[in-house]
């Protein structure tokens, strides 16, 4: 490569990448629980997780938990 | 395809030791150029270094300067060149750069109070991952100096990873929460206390055998020992059989009467301190509904009154729209027909007010009589309500016996009956009372019985039986909510792992390249085909409560695996890893700005190590733009023999003047410098002296005339007299005689060559008392402008000569021509 010539798209993946690759594979894979990941998807799984992330995704858990234990 | 940023230029004004603006073009045509400065100590090229640092830092600042602070940091004042201010110097740093064809820059300005990142530093610094300046100081830092924290942030922040550590964090976080809150018993035995408390502590535990047998044996044998519940299920027989004898034991004790008569007391007046947060009772119902109408009604004469002419509510209407458009001329009002001047409002502008104020009023008195409808709605559906409720009270409350104890009642109930809208509503006062007495007696009577049956009663094997049953339901709602949350905390840790698998991965990828590339580096600059120790990142396992740190290690021998570098390095291999770990990263991260800037970075190697650097930069970087200053001469000759002479620039600062700044060896007094300030009437004496001693040297160096070696410690201080001898010495050998100045002694050289003005640089004179004036001082740039222009290729113009041994006739070094004089040629 010269300072002049285009640079190749040879760069480390980017963390969007990485994580759409796992989470498109997570959902692929057989017995994966969907609500679970959907839950991780919206609150965790992303390069731009809110400040209250992890509460947030606790109480959809415990809803979730909640609305299968209801159902039983 | 985006194309990488190249530095087309850059310019020091005021900064450091820069007094004059210097400019440093990075570009030769198309072609980015790389910069190697040669300098002793203390001869400004760190500022050259400075002037990159300061640009593209977000303080403003140097990092060895800061932000002042008493004794600790110079702060940015040591920015600016000391004699800035006293000169009318405006400090700044400009840059400019290419990104393909587009080309970008700006300055910042060197200021006490500091500046915001320019606007093309910011463009730059986004490309820009790696920190491209490396100062020999400061690299160490990296492998000696930093803990794993600091060093896990920097190499964090080199691959971008922020995002995927803090999805790390919080899974890790998750995962905890999730199985703390599966694993917690809190809810439950927040409930067996309470089956404690129902059982007097008798059972502590869940089991349905013990609550039923505790229920049956403990609690309903002692009213009934037939009476059995078999399951605690509202649906089971015996808790049914329980719930009919509680209706009936209450029948029987006249309590269902009592509890009655107490809910049509509260339905018509509710004892305020008991109900206080209910709605309130029939007779507060209706007194709000009564003072809300009566209100509404005053609302509405009020507004009747003011809109007492609502007949004429079409002809101020039509009016206002005549009176509001300007377009249609008016004498008189059109209400009246008078002219404006003579109505009372004097004015059409106060007619079209005074119409506006009447509509709005009309406008009020229609709410106002909307109000009142809705208000009388509202105290007759009041006034019904309180005469059912008291109807039923007093029918109640004659057969249970009480109808000598509720005249006002009856009182109040008579005057409900005649009263009529519009007026105040009766006297309530008796009626409350009397209805809080017969309250309050009715709940002692109530609440005597009860006491009189004591604790066997089924109302309260009821409640215990309700409440086990209620218990037991929350028990199995809490047990089946554990139970989703473990399997779910389970799922969460299968996919955490895979997630964090796939971000360890991603990581080790990264780390893996960077390796690569520091070992290749390190081996290269270490040389003599020496394998390089492996070295080595170690990430901390995925259960590390701490996993924001990096270890740097060493395979420094099979029997010394993963060691810290420090303890078995030597200092230039150490030097080595962290110049080869920093370039690394900028070639794997900086893909977009390969530029790479090196401020004395040679200081610990010894000659073979810093020509194996000026190799590998050779050989690695051959595609960068390379900044190096050095004190280092001998590197600094090994950079100009390993690097392509076409894509570098090689200067020499040779010298510091106090009114200048560093002196290149190829700088270059402008014309324009000296005709500026000679146009102003301003002396440029030593102006006229530095551009003859610096076009001698050229001509002379180009003519290899001979000069004697200077002292060591003045090599490049040449007298003009020194040089013009030697210049006219060449010449003569050549057999080529100087060209005549016009009106002037001459020959010109010869004034030169006599040196008679050496020590006179602020005057040109050959009488040492004379006094300078600027009209000399012009007569002399012309004159040596006039002989310097002598010096011209005939055959194409160049000013640019050589005389290659064994030749004595120097010739153009552009087509060489033999070199002749022009005027010479003209035939003066």
């Amino acid at each position: 490569m010269h300072l002049t010539d285009d640079i190749p798209r040879d760069a480390p993946a980017a963390p969007e990448a990485v994580v759409a690759r796992v989470l498109a594979a997570l959902r692929k894979a057989e017995g994966t629980d969907a609500a679970l990941l959907d839950i991780l998807e919206k609150r965790i799984v992303r390069t731009s997780a809110k400040e209250n992330a992890v509460p947030d995704a606790l109480k959809d858990i415990e809803a979730l938990a909640s609305e299968r234990a209801e159902g039983t | 395809m985006t194309q990488a940023i190249a530095i087309e230029g850059f310019r020091v004004t005021g900064f450091r030791a820069y007094l004059a603006g210097q400019a440093f073009s990075l570009y030769r045509g198309n072609t980015p150029l790389s910069l190697a400065v040669f300098a002793p100590n203390a001869k400004g090229k760190s500022g050259l270094v400075d002037a990159f640092e300061f640009y593209f830092s977000e303080d403003a600042t140097l990092r060895r300067l800061g932000i002042r602070q008493a004794e600790r940091n110079a702060g940015r004042l040591a920015l600016e060149h000391v004699d800035a201010q006293a000169k009318g110097v405006t400090p700044t740093i400009e840059f400019s750069f290419r990104e393909g064809v587009e080309k970008f820059g700006d300055s910042r300005a060197v200021v006490a109070q500091g500046t915001a990142v320019p606007a093309a530093a910011r463009r730059v610094l986004e490309s820009c991952v790696v920190p491209f300046v490396i100062r020999g100081y400061e690299l160490r830092a990296f492998v000696e100096g930093q803990t794993p924290e600091q060093r896990y942030e920097e190499i964090v922040a080199w691959f971008g990873l922020q995002p995927l550590l803090i999805i790390q964090r919080n899974l890790r976080a998750l995962r905890r929460q999730v199985k703390g809150k599966a694993e917690s018993t809190t809810d439950r035995q927040e409930r067996l206390r309470d089956l404690g408390r129902i059982t007097g502590n008798a059972l502590m535990e869940w089991d349905d055998v013990n609550v039923l047998k505790w229920l049956n044996e403990q609690v309903l044998a002692r009213l009934d020992s037939t009476l059995t519940v078999a399951t605690l299920s509202a649906d089971d027989t015996g808790y049914k059989e329980l719930k009919r004898r509680k209706v009936a034991e209450d029948e029987t004790l006249g309590i269902s009467s009592l509890k009655r008569l107490l809910r049509q007391i509260e339905a018509v007046s509710r004892p305020p301190a008991e109900h206080a947060g209910d709605a309130p009772a029939a007779i507060v119902q209706f007194e709000n509904t009564v003072t809300h109408y009566n209100t509404a009604v005053a609302k509405e004469g009020e507004e009747r009154a003011r809109a007492s002419q609502a007949a004429f509510s079409g002809v101020w209407s039509a009016a206002k729209a005549v009176l509001e458009c300007t377009d249609i001329p008016l004498e008189a009002c059109p209400v009246c027909d008078m002219e404006f001047s003579a109505t009372p409002h004097g004015s059409r502008d106060a007619v079209r007010l005074n119409v506006m104020m009447k509509l709005d009023e009309l406008t009020a008195y229609e709410d106002a009589e909307k109000a009142v409808a809705n208000a009388k709605e509202t105290l007759l559906r009041g006034h019904r309500a309180l005469r059912d409720n008291l109807a039923a009270l007093t029918a109640s409350l004659k057969d249970a016996g009480y109808a000598d104890h509720s005249g006002a009642i009856d009182v109040y109930e008579r005057a409900l009956s005649i009263w009529s809208a519009g007026s105040q509503g009766p006297d309530s006062a008796a009626a409350t009372s009397q209805c809080e007495t017969l309250h309050g007696g009715i709940s002692t009577k109530k609440k005597k019985i009860e006491e009189q049956q004591g604790e066997h009663t089924y109302a309260i094997v009821l409640t215990s039986a309700h409440s086990l049953i209620e218990l037991k339901k929350d028990l199995y709602r809490i047990e089946r909510f554990r139970m989703e949350l473990l399997q779910l905390s389970t799922e969460l840790s299968r996919q955490a792992q895979i997630i964090n698998k796939a971000i360890i991965d991603h990581t080790h990828t990264l780390v893996s390249q960077l390796r690569d590339s520091v070992n290749a580096l390190y081996k290269d600059i270490q040389g003599g085909g020496t394998e390089a120790p492996p070295i080595r990142f170690d990430l901390p396992d995925d259960e590390d409560i701490n996993q924001q740190r990096i270890q740097l290690l060493i395979d420094f021998a099979d029997n010394r695996k993963g060691v810290v570098p420090t303890g078995y390095l030597s200092d230039s291999h150490i030097h080595t890893l962290a110049l080869s770990l920093r370039l690394a990263a900028i070639q794997l991260f900086n893909r977009r700005l390969p530029v790479v800037v090196f401020d004395d970075v040679v200081t610990s190697y010894d000659a073979d190590h810093r020509k194996n650097i000026a190799a590998m930069l050779a050989k690695h970087f051959a595609s960068y733009q390379i900044i190096v200053v050095t004190h280092d001469e001998r590197f600094f000759m090994l950079l100009q023999e390993h690097l392509p002479q076409g894509s570098w620039s090689f200067r020499r600062i040779t010298e510091v003047k106090a009114e200048f700044g560093p002196v290149f060896h190829d700088h270059r007094t402008p014309d324009e410098v000296i005709e500026v300030k000679l146009d102003s009437g301003q002396s440029a004496a030593n102006e006229i002296r530095q551009a003859e001693e610096e076009w001698l040297l050229d001509i002379c160096r180009d003519l290899r005339a001979k000069v004697v070696i200077r002292p060591v410690d003045r090599p490049y201080k040449y007298d003009r007299s020194e040089l013009a001898g030697a210049l006219a010495a060449c010449l003569k050998d050549a057999g080529i005689v100087a060209p005549l100045v016009p009106g002037i002694a001459n020959p010109f050289s010869a004034s030169l060559q006599r040196g008679d003005v050496e020590n006179f640089g602020s005057h040109f004179s050959d009488n040492p008392s004379a006094s300078a004036s600027v009209g000399d001082e012009q007569s002399r740039w012309a004159e040596f402008v006039y002989f310097r222009n002598q010096f011209s290729c005939p055959g194409c113009g160049s000013k640019r000569f050589m005389r290659p041994e064994p030749l004595k006739h120097p010739l153009c070094k552009k087509c060489e021509t033999p070199f002749a004089f022009k005027a010479k040629q003209l035939g003066s």
